[in-house]
């Protein structure tokens, strides 16, 4: 409607509008430009470059910076990072897909009614409130030698120490955390489910698994989508339980933002920002990916949904 | 509520289903707050009976608790607190009027604003740690609370820029045009009548932001290098990797870290729920 209202305001009405816009849209520009922006221009920029290897009092790099080709970039082919590289991969398939299918079950729980409903819903999706810092320290309490994980399953397990265990401790820390979010995403999809639709299967003689597998599942779709997409965002730049829960420069759950971190801390800030680059092309690619393929569920929830808003 | 279920017929079968369905739920709750449950237990659990790990301790030691405050802690919750109100503040004055504007005019960057705003929520900064931490080296700003402000501002904006449009969207143009012939002006319509129903909007993203910052860990263990000025996460997790890991302290703080997150949780939990439904109607 605006779009009319334009045309038939003067040129000065439209002057003062781009004066308006640039008020009212600056700031938040001005807060992206500092803060993504320029870092990720400077980071990749850094990624081609080398600097001295001299380092003043504080340990910073004092020497110019001299231009250094792909030479930041040769560790991509190192047992490290394809090691950090494979950690994330299995570290966002295992968790995205078993918080998908648990996510998708606590939906279906949360969405029938029954007392206290209100109040469950809430307690299961604490976890995903909480610190990630601060259940990273819980779980690691829980995985201890003497912990209680090991009294529950009656075994002495290191989970703690290098090993497919800590693999195992992490991706279960992380399910915990976040299928309820997911179960959140997919229960909202849930409600916007029209009761007669049901009733029509019922009527038609559908099986609890048929309704499941032809209405729920296909109609909850995009929602799912989206749970599925932006935990995969989430799940590939992981930092924070592995290295609370396990430790820092841990080879068997070093993710990719792991090392990347790590090289920074050590002032090797071209291979650091070469992998992040590479961290980015390995989000934007799995997206890209996942958008094409999938794209035009995603794409037509927001298309109806923008068709509505003008 | 099981009546609504009810059919003439079969009056005993949809109860006994949601008996069973309640009693799942029950379970999945348990499961899912049970390492609350240890933590808690943990928190408050005298020395001595530490290594009982997986029994209910006779005594609790709420002296566990008041330590806290003793402790250089609280110093620490004092920044994580400065942070997350910083950046809350922060996204709130920069995000409402670019909300605001998107949502009432439509003018021809409108949608490319918005996806711009989107993208640089594909960028996390652990991958551009490096650019991060050079850029607040040359400003001057490592190791203070302004830095991990605009970072966590910077970061949570793009949520509360469409959460926000999104909220200004559903509102009707005619209220706030009948406010204005009424002769209450243009801003005296939008703090009059837009602002107040766009309010739901406005606190779930509040809170997002809030817990987001509150819960932030690279970025802090990263621009903070003095241990007072490490928000609560990273000042926490410092206590590991020493010799004795000092756990009734260790939980003690993190339950204190938690408490305020799950409140404002709570607070939203159902706007999330029925704002996500409204998302996807539209």
């Amino acid at each position: 409607m605006s779009g009319a209202a334009n045309r038939r305001r003067g040129p000065r009405e439209r002057a003062g509008q781009s004066r308006l816009a640039a008020l009212m849209l600056s700031p938040t520009l001005v807060v992206l430009a500092l803060v993504v922006l320029y870092p990720l221009l400077s980071a990749v920029r850094e990624s081609f470059y080398t600097s001295g290897e001299t380092l003043d009092a504080d340990g910073f790099v004092v020497e110019g910076e001299r231009f250094a080709g792909l030479a930041n970039y040769s560790g991509v082919l190192g047992e490290r990072f394809v090691n950090a590289l494979a950690n994330t991969t299995l570290f966002t398939v295992a968790t995205v897909s078993i918080e998908v299918v648990l996510g998708v079950l606590m939906a279906l729980v949360m969405h029938r009614a029954f007392r206290g409903r209100g109040f469950l819903r809430a307690s299961i999706l604490i976890p995903w409130a909480v610190p990630t810092a601060v259940s990273g320290l819980m779980w690691r309490w829980i995985f201890q030698a003497d912990g209680v994980a090991n009294t529950i399953i009656g075994q002495q397990i290191l989970w703690t120490t290098e090993g497919v265990q800590a693999k195992i401790a992490v991706i279960v820390a992380d399910t915990w955390k976040t299928a309820p979010f997911v179960g959140l995403l997919v229960l909202a999809g849930l409600q916007i489910i029209a009761g007669e639709v049901y009733e029509a299967a019922r009527v038609d003689g559908a099986s609890a698994w048929q309704t499941f597998w032809r209405i729920t599942l296909p109609l909850v779709r995009p929602a799912l989508l989206v749970a599925v997409l932006f935990r995969m965002m989430d799940a590939l730049r992981v930092f924070d339980l592995p290295y609370v829960l396990i430790g820092p420069r841990k080879h068997s759950v070093e993710t990719l933002s792991a090392l990347i971190w790590d090289e920074a801390t050590r002032v090797h800030y071209g291979p650091a920002s070469a992998y992040g680059t590479m961290l980015f092309l390995y989000i934007a690619l799995i997206a890209f990916v996942f958008v094409k393929l999938l794209g035009a569920d995603l794409l037509a929830d927001v298309r109806t949904r923008r068709r509505v808003a003008s | 509520m099981a009546q609504h279920v009810k059919q003439v017929g079969s009056r005993s079968l949809p109860k006994i289903k949601t008996v069973i369905i309640a009693a799942a739920a029950y379970v999945i709750a348990f499961v899912f707050l049970f390492p609350y449950l240890v933590m808690v237990l943990t928190a408050l659990r005298p020395q001595e009976s530490l290594r009982n790990a997986t029994y209910l301790p006779e005594t609790f030691e709420w002296s566990n608790l008041t330590g806290f405050w003793t402790s250089g802690l609280a110093d620490n919750l004092l920044v994580t607190l400065k942070v997350a109100g910083g950046s809350t503040i922060l996204v709130l004055l920069v995000a409402l009027p670019a909300a605001y504007y998107t949502a009432r005019h439509n003018f021809r960057f409108r949608t490319a604003f918005l996806i711009l705003v989107l993208i640089t929520q594909m960028f996390q900064p652990t991958a551009m740690i490096v650019g991060i931490y050079r850029e607040f080296y040359q400003l001057g700003l490592v190791d203070t609370i302004w830095s991990l402000i605009l970072v966590n501002g910077g970061f949570n904006l793009a949520f509360a820029v469409w959460i926000l449009n999104a909220y200004f969207s559903s509102i009707p143009r005619e209220l706030e045009e009948a406010a204005f012939m009424d002769g209450t002006g243009r801003l005296g319509a939008l703090f009059r009548v837009t602002l107040p129903l766009a309010m739901p909007g406005v606190i779930t993203a509040l809170i997002f932001t809030f817990i987001a910052a509150w819960n932030e860990f690279v970025v802090a263990l990263t621009l903070t290098t003095s241990p007072e000025n490490q928000p609560l996460t990273v000042a926490l997790n410092s206590f590991i990797g020493q010799y004795q890991v000092d756990w009734q302290n260790l939980f003690a703080g993190s339950v204190i870290a938690t408490i305020p997150v799950i409140i404002l949780f709570a607070l939203i939990e159902r706007k999330v729920v029925s704002g996500l439904t409204a998302g996807s109607i539209k």
